[in-house]
């Protein structure tokens, strides 16, 4: 039997099976059926034996290259190496929805095994929902988007293979797209037992214990799968930045954000039994952003670097299945309000609670604006179509003056098309808003930790804030006197406001955070003597949530620093022959020769240029272009750029005249860049401390 | 919530005065009109020296790349018939090609000539061929 029989069949399968999960799980708790339950776990296991399968057969089409099967033939190529065939895999929409469908099976069967004994009541309900979720994504498959789809006749498929972007032939983007789709397919479970939760009526902290780490885990993958593919930019797409707010890196941030604010707010429910229906909203809209972010991406709808393409049936589909998910989930919540109304109140402003409240409605909030932008331009072509097609439609707008009337029917008399006012929205927009909420964001990092649990007194907050205060001032002086990011003829480049804040912020926090650590391990050496750095462990591992955070605290605080370098970037276009001399702030870029050499793959010129400081070289810079003979009329960028911890001296070449030498060129000089990268790790090393959190000390810990 | 009413007030009023200090100080810079080069071909008055994105496609064998030490390049695009001659003066994406999709960004001159120096190139025939298939976009400038 071919592949592409075999596995077709074996996408059915998994659809039918999910279906059948489904009505067992439903008709199970229904009768209070131990026997009918079981079944339904059996089944979810047993999904994910089908999708293993089905992952498998077309893993092994890739491989063996087995062009009948479209998919394979239109994103592999022979002379691909053998990493890049098996990441093809998900490098296109049929075979990434596939690849969607085996990791949500595989968290479901594990998210329910871990959980069987401990709370019974909510499998059952747990299980169909996770049954449903994966029965629409194999919906997809079987009917829209079938991976195994072969020719309609054997002598129509071509000869010639088409082959994987050589964009994205890279190691980032290897990583990027699967830790992207782990951390959105795992917040598939805390949706699952919320709703859970909420059929059930068992309100209180037990969905929240089964699922705490997995909204870590998705926060954590979430941030892996972001930061990958701003590096993955920063290193292709030679441009000198890595971050533009395209919809696509935005439907990644969105479910980020959300779980971020659950993340924080989970502990105000656990420790004073406070914000128990907005944890189950933040829990809903993350799962929404989830769904949100693939339809944003797959179907279409917005214009986007890397969305995979026009496709108006998807769309709809996509569209159907998020209303029935906010209807659905909102319907459960307001029908159980009465179960969630909050133990305590706030009792000051002053206080932890209120600084994690804040700290949720700015995520919220930056969520909400990051998802209204990202849509706005979307929504203003949509406008404009409807507008053009419907009368109706048309008045309206003219008579509360979103279209001026006269100058639409000035148009359509002179055979000119109507002015439908279709906007774009890019960097500069999200920058202006999201750069203060940021910013108001770190504050709070830094407040956060310092007030107490219901309210602070006037004496705690003397002594918990004097320091971080007094190193907040000095980061500010020395950032404004102190260090010269960038100098340039003329003395210091103008300092930014931003900027600015952001250095005083950083020091801030950073301080807050140095202060909680040296209290800690303080405490510990005064009740039993020991080294510092006994205590500094022993207090992480004695309280991995807390100190887990602080270290994730640190991270941002460092990514921070690196983006408060931003403000003083430079970046220069400019044409150069071998031997010339171009300045960029501090340093001197020469030009040394243009090298034309060729592998198995690809014709390359490289231009080779010395970088100096002062006079003193300290380092090459090898940008290039690169022809691949399997698409050799679009050469490829290849990005240089010479790594300090002061920032990065970055370059990318236009053209070249292998005549004259001549090429053109743009330099960046990123001051502070890579202390982004520097933080981030940070991050994930205190994401995986919270993550080893032992199970009773989930329970008890804040 | 056991908080005194006038401490709400003081929330809000400090919530919505950052919030409308933000709206207020917003320039619109980075909110740019979009456009096919018909429409902006049909009332080149009205959006002369404007700054906004046009989309269309890159004209066959329209491509002249000049060699100075101001390094450009120029080429037409064309929708509908109507044709826009540009000029390009920043390193085009890779998918930047003769007949493929562009969104620019840029102003129209005086001389009707498109200076632009930002760039999305998408590319039909890139990834996938199916009809109404996958078409990959690359970002010159930001995306």
């Amino acid at each position: 039997m071919p592949i592409s029989t075999f596995g077709s069949i074996a996408v059915l399968v998994l659809f039918l099976l999910s279906v059948a999960t489904v009505v067992l799980a439903v008709v199970g708790a229904a009768r209070r059926s131990e026997r009918l339950v079981e079944g339904s776990v059996q089944g979810l296991h047993g999904i994910l034996g089908v999708a293993a399968l089905a992952s498998m057969l077309l893993e092994y089409a890739f491989l063996a290259g087995d062009t009948s099967i479209q998919y394979v033939h239109y994103n592999s190529h022979p002379a691909m190496p053998v990493l890049y065939k098996i990441t093809a895999f998900w490098g296109s929409l049929d075979g990434s929805l596939l690849f969607w469908v085996l990791l949500l099976s595989l968290f479901s069967s594990l998210a329910i095994r871990s959980n069987r004994q401990r709370h019974r009541v909510l499998i059952p309900h747990a299980v169909a929902i996770l049954a449903t979720i994966i029965a629409f994504f194999a919906a997809l498959l079987v009917f829209m988007k079938n991976p195994f789809e072969p020719w309609l006749l054997p002598d129509m498929a071509p000869t010639q293979p088409k082959g994987l972007n050589p964009l994205l032939q890279n190691p980032y983007m290897v990583c990027h797209p699967p830790s992207l789709y782990l951390g959105m397919v795992s917040l598939a479970v805390p949706y699952a037992f919320g709703m859970a939760a909420l059929i059930t009526g068992q309100v209180d902290e037990a969905w929240q214990r089964s699922v705490r780490r997995w909204t870590l885990f998705a926060w954590l993958f979430l941030a892996i799968g972001l930061v990958l593919g701003g590096l993955w930019a920063y290193e292709e797409l030679g441009w000198g930045g890595y971050w533009a707010w395209d919809p696509v890196e935005n439907a990644g941030l969105l479910p980020w954000l959300t779980c971020t604010a659950f993340l924080h707010s989970i502990m105000v429910q656990e420790r004073r039994g406070m914000l128990k229906m907005w944890n189950l909203v933040l829990v809903i809209v993350s799962f929404f952003l989830t769904i949100f972010g693939t339809f944003l991406t797959r179907s279409g709808v917005v214009q986007s670097v890397h969305a995979f393409g026009e496709d108006p049936a998807l769309a709809w589909t996509f569209g159907a299945f998020m209303v029935v998910i906010l209807v659905g989930s909102f319907g459960l919540l307001f029908w159980r309000r009465r179960l969630l109304r909050s133990r305590h109140e706030l009792e000051s402003v002053i206080s932890r609670e209120f600084a994690f409240l804040l700290n949720n409605w700015m995520f919220l909030i930056c969520a909400l604006f990051v998802a209204g932008a990202t849509m706005y331009p979307t929504i203003t072509q949509w406008s404009g179509y409807l507008a053009e097609n419907h009368e109706w439609y048309r008045e309206i707008m003219f008579s509360v003056g979103i279209y001026d009337e006269g100058a639409w029917t000035a148009a359509v008399q002179s055979g000119r098309p109507p002015p439908v006012g279709r906007v774009t929205i890019g960097p500069a927009f999200f920058n202006h808003y999201m750069t203060p909420l940021g910013l108001a964001l770190l504050l709070l990092t830094g407040v956060g930790p310092l007030v107490a649990w219901r309210k602070t007194s006037t004496e705690s907050l003397v002594d918990q804030f004097r320091a971080p205060l007094i190193a907040g001032v000095v980061a500010l002086l020395v950032a404004a006197f102190g260090i010269p990011l960038v100098r340039t003829e003329g003395g210091f480049e103008v300092l930014s406001g931003w900027g600015l804040t952001c250095f005083a912020l950083c020091g801030f926090t950073f301080w807050t955070i140095v202060q909680e650590f040296y209290r800690g391990v303080a405490v510990r050496r005064r009740n039993r003597p020991q080294s510092v750095i006994d205590a500094l462990i022993g207090l992480v591992v004695r309280a991995r949530r807390r100190y887990g955070g602080y270290v994730v605290h640190l991270g941002i605080v460092l990514m921070f620093f690196g983006w408060a370098g931003n403000s003083y970037k430079l970046e220069r276009k400019l044409g150069m022959y071998p031997g010339e001399v171009a300045e960029l702030g501090d340093y001197e870029i020469e030009y040394d020769a243009a090298v034309a050499t060729q592998d198995w793959q690809k014709d390359m010129i490289t231009v080779e240029m010395t970088v100096r400081r002062k006079g003193d070289e300290i380092g090459q810079l090898r940008p290039a272009k690169w022809w691949y003979y399997q698409l050799p009329e679009q050469p490829t960028t290849e990005v240089s750029r010479l790594m300090r911890p002061g920032g990065d001296v970055y370059a990318s070449i236009a053209d070249v005249d292998m005549t004259t030498g001549w090429t053109r060129l743009n330099l960046y000089y990123n001051p502070l860049v890579n202390w982004v990268w520097v933080g981030f790790s940070l991050l994930i090393v205190g994401g995986l401390i919270c993550l080893g959190t032992k199970r009773e000390e989930a329970e008890g810990g804040g | 919530m056991a908080l005194p009413v006038g401490t709400k007030i003081g929330i809000g009023v400090v919530l919505a005065a950052a919030l409308g200090y933000l709206v207020l100080s917003d320039t619109g810079e980075g909110v740019l009109e979009y456009m096919y080069v018909d429409q902006l071909l049909g009332d080149v008055q009205k959006y002369e020296d404007r700054t906004l994105k046009v989309h269309g496609l890159v004209a066959a064998g329209s491509i002249q790349r000049k060699k100075g030490t101001t390094g450009d390049l120029r080429f037409v695009v064309e929708y509908n018939g109507e044709r826009l001659p540009v000029h390009f003066t920043n390193i085009p994406p890779d998918t930047f090609q003769e007949e493929g999709e562009v969104v620019l960004t840029g102003k129209l001159n005086a001389e009707g000539v498109f200076e632009s120096d930002e760039m999305s190139a998408k590319c039909p025939s890139k990834y996938e061929e199916e009809a109404g298939g996958a078409a990959a976009l690359s970002a010159g400038k930001a995306g």
